[in-house]
């Protein structure tokens, strides 16, 4: 079972795995809670987007800039896959963590 | 998480990084308070007459104006559409109920008491906030647990 090189790098798996949450996210939301630096996370986002799997979008609130990524609908099915494989490997669910989330 | 990590690894680290997710795209505790709040002056101006109820009218639109742009202001992650579910919608309906209740009983039972047209709407705004403030994580857990399931998506 081959697992997915461009997600299996360690912060590419944590940037898809939040973008996986949501609809879209802002770029510093993303730095926030995955604790990098811009740069790093603009590399591995950059990327993200090189393999399809992460749509980055310029936008803006009121005057400021703001930096939207979106996980599109190819790298919503790669990490779709890569859980699963994963999950066959390790032969255990993932838990319900909104019973614990909060 | 600097090195390739292992398959067990991989999924906890998933786990981690997707509660914070979900953690970022809750809304602020005080918006409820705050829409309850506008309500109750909303229904309180139409109480009054003249320039009081004017007065009121104009804060409750300043008011809903500034919480949009606040709200809008701090979103930095937007929810995807939820699969919604039968267990969630029992949820968000047990939850929202007691809500319609304390709003019922509350100005009445106030009014006997204050024989005032005000006071049992001011009353009942601050029951149903602490309500909702009270109870508005734990719905949300319940909710989002009946529409989510699993944690990737």
């Amino acid at each position: 079972m081959n697992l997915d090189p461009v997600i299996h790098a360690p912060v590419r798996l944590q940037i898809v795995s939040l973008l996986a949450t949501a609809n879209e996210a802002e770029f510093s939301f993303v730095r926030d809670s995955l604790e990098v630096s811009d740069s790093v996370l603009s590399k591995h986002a950059a990327a993200l987007e090189t393999a399809g799997y992460v749509h980055i979008r310029k936008g803006h609130v009121g005057k400021r800039p703001r930096t939207w990524l979106k996980l599109t609908d190819q790298g919503r099915t790669a990490f779709r896959e890569y859980v699963a494989t994963l999950q066959q490997i390790v032969g255990q669910p993932l838990t319900d963590v909104t019973q614990e989330a909060g | 998480m600097d090195r390739v990590p292992s398959p067990a690894e991989a999924l906890a680290e998933i786990e981690r990084t997707q509660r914070k997710g979900y953690a970022g795209q809750r809304l602020p505790i005080w918006w409820l308070p705050a829409v309850v709040a506008l309500i109750t002056v909303l229904s309180t101006a139409f109480e009054l007459h003249g320039a009081a109820r004017s007065v009121l009218l104009v804060a409750v639109a300043l008011g809903l104006a500034v919480m949009t742009a606040v709200l809008a202001h701090r979103v930095r992650v937007k929810s995807r559409r939820q699969v919604w579910t039968p267990r969630a919608t029992a949820w968000l309906v047990a939850w929202v109920v007691p809500f319609l209740v304390l709003f019922g009983i509350t100005p009445p039972l106030v009014w006997l008491v204050t024989d005032s047209a005000i006071w049992p709407k001011i009353i009942s705004g601050i029951a149903v906030s602490l309500y909702g403030v009270l109870t508005l994580r734990w719905a949300e857990r319940q909710i989002m647990a009946g529409a989510k399931g699993k944690v990737a998506q």
